[in-house]
């Protein structure tokens, strides 16, 4: 944090005072505006701070007097204050799922400084899913947390770096966009590329936030083990949903499937698994509306057959829901960048949302098909579009 | 102040991988018990933290003070760690 004391005299007429005001708010530096058309006071204490020179700017770095110092001094005098207080670079990725790494190994291939900045898990959703089977390349498919590592350490074979950092707020600031991070300090760089993906829905019933982690969960490779034998409710019927509850059939002795819809909208070898699975039944037309706890454990599900319009009690040791995608466009919501109706990211056909030098790709951005082999695909094209970018804007 | 760091962690579980990569780099000492390997000490996690759930970063503190963290939750981490 900037610990100096700056004063800047100037005027307001007076392009090379501008200039510098402009160069201290973009290294978002503090200073005090002494304007000398104020009164002549002012001009008394510049003249004698500088020993008789009547210049404009001059600057009091803490005792140092400076008159109209170039780009390049101001660089030199004050550098170290500003790379305390922002860490620059040419791109950061908000998010570090498999679109941002992607978008890494290609930018960082042509040596662009590129940092990740990640909240959570390195790989995103992509690391906790249980198997892949339709990422290509992978004839018998791919565990995500492989995928995942092998994706990070291919981007950091080329020098990408990954900060833990949960961003805030970005802001267009010209040359630079500044990304706040809530206990990672300020970022800055010359393109952005949000790609924050997406997180599992919560189904907003009774009895969910309650039992959190405690019976319901939303991540069957993280919890799925402490059901050994035990009966659980899957609450989903689209591919996530199939998925994570063929995993589970690795240690549930039995699953009910709820699914609002009149079928399953999951990939046709996930559907044959779950047909031939003895373990799991599947309950169409059927909403699922509490979590019925007893002596602060889950014993059941509350349910109803929208058809028969009949309540059915569904005894359960736990719960996992995959209802579908909520885009993590959270801190986006009082930026300038836009948003659809649903929260999803706009751009335009290059990736690019409305705010100059910010793109977005992967699950976030509106029109995407949520897939891997989507995102990876997004995630090189994104870095094109900012190598040209960067190149136009240099 | 020194702590004793236990993160119960299972095979399969990103978020594990990812609490325990955020405490070597604060260089924060832990023993490791992964309930997959170790099932007996299943229990022993769900009774001390209500959880069924991994990760879970148990700090008992020289005072023998016992804070659990449950899942990857960074700003609770540094907290209790006084990081």
């Amino acid at each position: 944090m900037s610990n100096i004391k700056l004063t800047v005299y100037g005027a307001n007429w007076c392009p090379d005072s501008q200039r510098v005001r402009h160069w201290l708010g973009e290294h978002d530096i503090n200073y005090e505006w002494k304007n000398v058309d104020d009164n002549q006071s002012i001009v008394d204490e510049m003249v004698k701070k500088t020993g008789g020179t009547n210049l404009i700017p001059t600057l009091d770095i803490d005792g140092d007097i400076v008159t109209n110092p170039d780009d390049a001094e101001l660089e030199k005098k004050l550098k170290q204050e500003a790379e305390d207080d922002v860490n620059y670079h040419d791109v950061v990725t908000i998010g570090a799922g498999p679109t941002a790494l992607a978008a890494a190994i290609y930018t960082t291939r042509e040596d662009i400084d590129t940092v990740l900045l990640e909240k959570g898990v390195v790989g995103g959703l992509a690391a906790i899913t249980d198997l892949i089977e339709n990422y290509p390349g992978f004839e018998n498919g791919v565990e995500g947390m492989h995928l995942a590592q092998n994706l990070e350490k291919q981007a950091e074979r080329f020098g990408a770096q990954i900060e833990l950092a949960e961003v805030v707020s970005i802001k267009d600031e010209g040359q630079y966009k500044k990304i706040e991070t809530t206990y990672s300090g300020t970022f800055a760089a010359r393109a952005v590329l949000i790609a924050t993906g997406s997180d599992y829905k919560r189904l907003g019933v009774p009895g969910e936030e309650e039992f959190y982690g405690r019976g319901v969960h939303f991540c069957a490779t993280c919890d799925g083990a402490f059901y050994r034998d035990k009966r659980l409710v899957v609450v989903g019927g689209g591919n996530s949903a199939a998925q994570e509850g063929v995993f589970l059939t690795k240690f549930a002795s039995h699953i009910d499937m709820l699914v609002r819809g009149d079928h399953l909208k999951a990939s046709d070898v996930l559907i044959k698994k779950i047909e031939s699975s003895d373990k799991i039944t599947v309950h169409l037309n059927t909403t699922t509306d509490e979590i019925i706890g007893e002596d602060n454990k889950v014993v059941a599900v509350g349910a109803t057959d929208k058809t028969t319009k009949e309540s059915k009690r569904i005894d359960t040791d736990g719960v996992f829901v995959f209802i579908g995608l909520l885009p993590n466009t959270g801190f986006l919501k009082d930026s300038d960048i836009e948003l659809d109706e649903h929260g999803f990211i706009v751009t335009d056909r290059t990736l690019q949302t409305s705010m100059p030098g910010v793109f977005s790709a992967g699950d976030v951005r509106a029109g995407a098909t949520q897939q891997i082999a989507s995102a990876v695909g997004e995630g090189a094209t994104a870095a094109l579009m900012i190598r040209e970018y960067l190149e136009d804007n240099s | 102040m020194a702590n004793d760091v236990v993160i119960y962690t299972s095979n399969t579980c990103a978020y594990c991988r990812t609490t325990k990569q955020y405490l070597d780099k604060k260089d924060v000492n832990y023993e490791e018990i992964n309930v997959d390997e170790q099932p007996d000490r299943r229990q022993e996690l769900v009774e001390m933290s209500g959880q069924m759930a991994v990760p879970v970063v148990v700090i008992t503190s020289d005072d023998g003070m016992r804070d659990v963290t449950v899942g990857f939750n960074v700003p609770k981490l540094a907290s209790s760690l006084g990081l």
